[in-house]
């Protein structure tokens, strides 16, 4: 078990180090830089070079590199080179649209996904079930952003019910702040629902045909209650990795739906961050999401490892 | 019976979510308590979070539209027509050779309450004439010294007359602000102006209310807040619900839908030529085959600049023309398409495209990917090259790219691109060739002119030399224009007090009254 | 923009227990509507009604049905069909060529996993990890940024997210056949490694890669569309159903029918790649179907 825990662990930290590299050079690959944008139209070349010098994006790469590693390891992100914000401040004002956004469109697909795939699954084989799955092959099909322009299109525009985008601070005006979430939510929640109906259905019906399930109703119960009664127990445990995995899908839908509604959520940050070579506010964010992945597939993997044995044999 | 429980239980919960949202959704976010009940707020709304506000070092849009004339004022204040009034300077004196200008300041304070002082003024003035922005410090060119010689007098000497040192106190070179607060610029400007900036939430709002140190007149609207809304139709809808009262800069794709929606019959619409911007083609003269002038002549009868007008389907909204010059520039001329030294004509491009030498080498044409605005007159204008048998590359680059190979490169990298700004002809002059930029054209006969122009001490001279300048840029057709694109905005009808921003590009809140 | 990370449709159609055909339902629907999307792409190379980058603003933002524009026109005049077909052959260089490229990119990491020496194992198969951990939206969002826009490199970006996925099939798929009797059999016989891999296992595996492959063919069309609608992917003069929905999206407030287009393409050609994928898996390997009586 120790082994186990350690092996994990110092592969978590492995990968906080590559990813933090690879994000490091990335950005910097890219032609054009932070002054260039902030000075605009009219900047001399000298004007800009003052500026790169002043930012100290003049130093060799390593010296920026350990620089940047070690502000974090203190609990320093950085600071936004247009406007001089620490980073964490810049995170603390998004995190309030980011983080509602993405736990309601998950809560949302589980509500849906789990009864909605459980019932498929024992229903596999009728036209029910057939019906169901299909309605989730499509719903996979579906790219999130399309439904959010969709929902935004039809309550938004024809409607009126709902902002069609923007944004109603939480200090603003608590229920303009729900408003502005509600549609991206809900396109968010339903296109992830449909790969979520998808897996439960599969991993209801692996459970269906274990062996424990199996000698349940040889002893007597029916399908259904052996299913429930013992099943729904234990297909919870591959339910748990497919929900780390999904938080890197979460992730990645709440970037594209934010950008179809106009929230200035963290992805935004990200986007004009990245357009305005703003690298360090590039970098910490990044930073702050793939750590954030990392830390959930940690804490999956450890949860696995200590329910299931054989996990840790594996490993 | 457990499964059905278990269905109905998720779907009850899931709807009994929905209720609650939509529930949530009746009540209404913000204040919308119309605008009879606050008559001392005015909401206005912006599309763009200026992520910065330090003036000095950055010149967009969507700050300088609401800190200078409410916030930060300059040196001396220039009126509708373009003519000196004091400011910050109640008054001055100009030397018989015109390189001796002598400031008297007014006994004004800042914001916070400190006096200003000579000292305030001489570190405001080298602030920003060391602005990395060129178009801030190119005042300054002529200028050799910038002294305090007296508590409330400050001397600027000049190697030779400026016109556009004078010009430039009126405008954001001459923006004054207190040295002692210099660390705040970037987050709490202050200033002299008649609003104080009380807060600034990123991508949320800019509040404002009244300086009660403000040297003039107290503002008859005590409270303004400026809600950003980047979302087009989140701002119309805002609009609509009352819960704003204007919206006076209005981003190009939004507008064909002003008028879709009857936006202009319930709102007042307004139009103007600052904070508006020409849209024009520029040719790369430091490479081949653009360093043609009859190639050049030859693409620039391909544009046709009615399709822009079609396009973007609001008439008020733009204008074609071939002079370079917005329609509040004092040497500014009407012109027409059929004005042009090159008119758009399909048949003449294609011949005299041949008649140039042109045999179908790819011409490249980069283009700005990531700004709407420009993607899509690139869209029409490579279309209308290809009309006329021209073979073109496309180069689509982001906004960092863009800035590196074309705004940065020495000698630029394109061939051909379009661009739109509200930034004044001499930009295009040349000064030293050795530092040639993307828009530079060195003309020698253009030069000097402009430097003619620079140095002359009436105003007529200066007119007329300039617009002689524009002839040469025009007829050389390195850059070519193509639109004066205006501002536009809405005003709740009960707004009055309106004057559209003439010389700075601001969005003056002082004149609005209910 | 679906996840980089896993197939969705990796897993079976209809887990129902049933005897392996060679023929099936979902194979064939699959068939029909890839069959027409590989059409449709293909006749634009050699025939759209219009250019698609041929603008007549005079003609903009014409209704569905009018003379000569089947499904209308956009807000710069261009022809809606045209951009569509265009569109389709954009997503199959984009979607295919990334998927290709991470196949063979896959399968050679993935075998080279399946060596005797346990550090080049661990050293790929932590690699592909890595990669398969992080959020590959988010840092595919910032290559393509990196890299500039554009065709091959969106390919790019895409390519490297997809790899790990493949290297860890190919790898479990190499795994069952290097324990089967015939490949030890080879072994004692004397045959290198390399034979082995290419002559016995490449074969045997051969049908799980084209399975993969047809998924993430489809994931890579929703991800191109995506980053093309975030304006880092694909950009005109070539022409993405991403681009589409974007452009259209501006419209909004005029024309709004303009939006339904691109996206009902993106459906249709991913539906059609996940339904062939999951017929495919059933009649090309059964091992695919886990615990079927």
């Amino acid at each position: 078990m120790l082994v186990f825990l350690a092996r994990r662990f110092a592969f978590f930290v492995l990968a906080l180090v590559v990813s933090s590299v690879l994000i490091f050079s990335l950005i910097r690959i890219a032609g054009g830089n932070v002054a260039a944008v902030m000075l605009g139209k009219g900047a001399s070349p000298q004007a800009i070079d003052e500026l790169m010098a002043e930012l100290g994006l003049d130093r060799p790469l390593p010296v920026q590199y350990f620089d940047w590693v070690a502000g974090m390891l203190r609990g320093d992100l950085g600071t936004s080179f247009r406007t001089g914000e620490p980073v964490t401040d810049l995170l603390v004002d998004r995190l309030p649209v980011s983080v509602p956004l993405a736990l309601a469109g998950l809560a949302l697909a589980l509500l849906v996904a789990v009864p909605v795939g459980t019932y498929a699954a024992t229903k596999a084989g009728t036209p029910t079930g057939a019906f169901v799955a299909t309605l989730s092959q499509v719903g996979i099909a579906i790219p999130v952003f399309w439904a959010g322009v969709l929902l935004s299109l039809f309550f938004g525009v024809k409607l009126g019910w709902l902002p069609t985008g923007g944004w109603t601070p939480w200090t603003v005006s608590v229920t303009g702040a729900i408003r502005s979430l509600v549609l991206p939510m809900v396109a968010l929640g339903m296109v992830m629902a449909a790969t979520l109906t998808r897996y439960t259905r599969t991993a209801v019906l692996d459970v269906m045909n274990e062996d424990y399930v199996r000698t349940a109703r040889a002893s007597g119960m029916t399908k259904r209650a052996a299913l429930f009664r013992v099943g729904v127990r234990n297909a919870s445990l591959p339910l748990v990795t497919v929900v780390g995995l999904l938080a890197a899908e979460l992730i990645g839908g709440t970037v594209i739906i934010e950008e179809v509604f106009s929230l200035p959520g963290l992805a935004r940050m990200i986007l004009s961050a990245v357009s305005a070579r703003e690298v360090i506010v590039v970098q910490s964010t990044v930073m702050v999401i793939v750590a954030f992945v990392l830390v959930v597939n940690l804490v999956v993997d450890i949860l696995y490892g200590v329910l299931d044995p054989r996990v840790r044999v594996t490993r | 019976m457990r499964r059905h429980w278990m269905l109905r239980g998720g779907l009850a919960a899931a709807l009994s979510a929905a209720l609650l949202v939509t529930a949530a959704c009746g009540g209404d976010g913000g204040d919308s308590s119309g605008t009879a009940a606050r008559k001392d707020k005015l909401v206005l709304i912006a599309q763009q979070d200026p992520g910065t506000l330090d003036y000095v070092k950055n010149n967009l849009t969507a700050l300088i539209l609401w800190l200078p004339g409410n916030v930060v004022e300059p040196l001396i204040k220039l009126d509708q027509d373009g003519r000196p009034q004091p400011g910050i300077a109640e008054s001055w004196e100009i030397s018989e050779d015109q390189k001796t200008y002598t400031f008297t300041i007014r006994d004004a304070k800042f914001s916070n309450g400190a006096p200003v002082t000579a000292n305030d003024v001489v570190y405001s003035l080298k602030t920003m004439q060391n602005s990395p922005i060129a178009t801030y410090k190119a005042p300054y060119e002529a200028v050799e010294s910038i002294e305090a010689t007296g508590d409330r007098t400050v001397t600027v000497r000049l190697s030779r007359p400026s016109q556009s040192f004078f010009r430039g106190m009126g405008g954001m070179s001459g923006l004054i602000q207190p040295e002692a607060e210099a660390g705040t610029i970037a987050t709490k400007p202050i200033g002299t102006g008649p609003y104080v900036l009380d807060q600034y939430v990123t991508d949320s709002k800019l509040t404002f209310s009244a300086n009660p140190n403000y040297w003039g007149e107290q503002p008859s609207i005590k409270e303004v807040e400026v809600r950003i809304i980047p979302d087009g139709t989140a701002a119309l809808n805002a609009l609509r619900a009352g819960e704003a009262d204007g919206w006076p800069v209005i981003t190009i794709d939004m507008w064909e839908r002003l008028t879709t929606q009857g936006f202009d019959k319930d709102f007042k619409l307004i139009t103007y030529p600052q904070v508006g911007e020409m849209l024009y083609v520029t040719f790369n003269t430091t490479k081949a085959p653009y360093n043609n002038p009859a190639l050049r002549r030859a693409l620039a009868k391909a544009f046709d600049r009615q399709q822009f007008i079609d396009a973007f389907n609001a008439p008020w909204g733009a204008k074609a023309t071939c002079g370079y010059g917005l329609s509040n520039t004092s040497w500014y001329s009407e012109e027409s398409p059929e004005t042009c030294p090159m008119p758009f004509d399909t048949n003449a491009a294609a011949a005299e495209l041949k008649a140039a030498g042109y045999n179908g080498e790819p011409l490249e044409f980069t283009s700005l990917s990531d700004v709407p605005d420009l993607s899509l007159p690139a869209d029409l204008l490579i279309a209308q090259l290809q009309g006329v048998g021209a073979k073109i590359e496309r180069n689509a680059l982001e906004l960092a790219r863009y800035s590196q190979l074309i705004f940065q490169g020495r000698p630029p990298q394109f061939g051909i691109t379009v661009m739109s700004d509200p930034a004044p002809i001499t930009q295009f002059a040349c000064p030293d060739p050795s530092k040639m930029g993307w828009t530079t054209y060195c003309s020698q006969e253009m030069t000097d002119l402009m430097n003619r122009a620079d140095a002359a001490t009436s105003t007529e001279e200066y007119d007329a030399l300039m617009k002689q300048a524009s002839d040469v840029l025009k007829r050389d057709a390195v850059i070519v224009p193509l639109l004066a694109k205006s501002g536009v905005g809405l005003l709740n009808p009960k707004l009055q007090g309106w004057q559209e921003p003439r010389i700075l590009v601001d969005i003056q809140f002082a004149n609005l009254h209910w | 923009m679906s996840d980089t990370t896993m197939a969705p449709g990796a897993l079976p159609a209809d887990g129902v227990p049933r005897r392996r055909r060679r023929w099936n339902a979902s194979l064939l629907v699959g068939m029909v509507m890839t069959g027409a999307f590989l059409a449709i792409a293909l006749l634009s190379l050699v025939w759209t009604p219009a250019d698609p980058n041929q603008v007549a603003p005079r003609d903009r933002l014409l209704p569905a049905g009018s003379a000569g524009h089947l499904l209308g026109t956009d807000a710069l005049g261009r022809d809606v069909a045209s951009a569509l077909m265009a569109g389709a052959w954009t997503s199959i260089v984009v979607a295919a060529g990334a998927a290709l490229i991470a196949l063979v990119l896959g399968t050679i990491s993935g075998l080279a996993a399946t060596s005797n020496r346990q550090y080049v194992n661990e050293t790929v198969m932590r690699g592909a990890d890595i990669l398969l951990s992080m959020p590959g939206v988010v840092f595919a969002l910032v290559l393509a940024a990196t890299i500039g826009a554009g065709v091959g490199a969106t390919i790019f970006a895409l390519s490297v997210f997809f790899t790990p996925s493949f290297t860890r099939v190919v790898r479990a798929a190499a795994l069952r056949v290097l324990e089967e009797d015939f490949v030890t059999a080879a072994a004692l016989y004397g045959r290198r490694r390399l034979f082995i891999l290419a002559r016995h296992v490449v074969p045997n595996i051969f049908s799980v890669m084209i399975v993969q492959f047809t998924l993430y063919f489809a994931v890579g069309i929703l991800t191109e569309a995506g980053l093309s609608y975030l304006g880092v992917g694909v950009t005109r003069p070539e022409v993405s159903w991403g681009i589409l929905l974007k452009e259209a999206q501006e419209t909004v407030g005029v024309a709004s029918p303009l939006a339904i287009w691109p996206g009902l393409a993106i459906v249709f050609a991913v539906l059609g790649l996940n339904i062939l994928g999951d017929g495919l898996r059933d009649v090309l390997d059964p091992r695919l179907r886990r615990r079927k009586s």
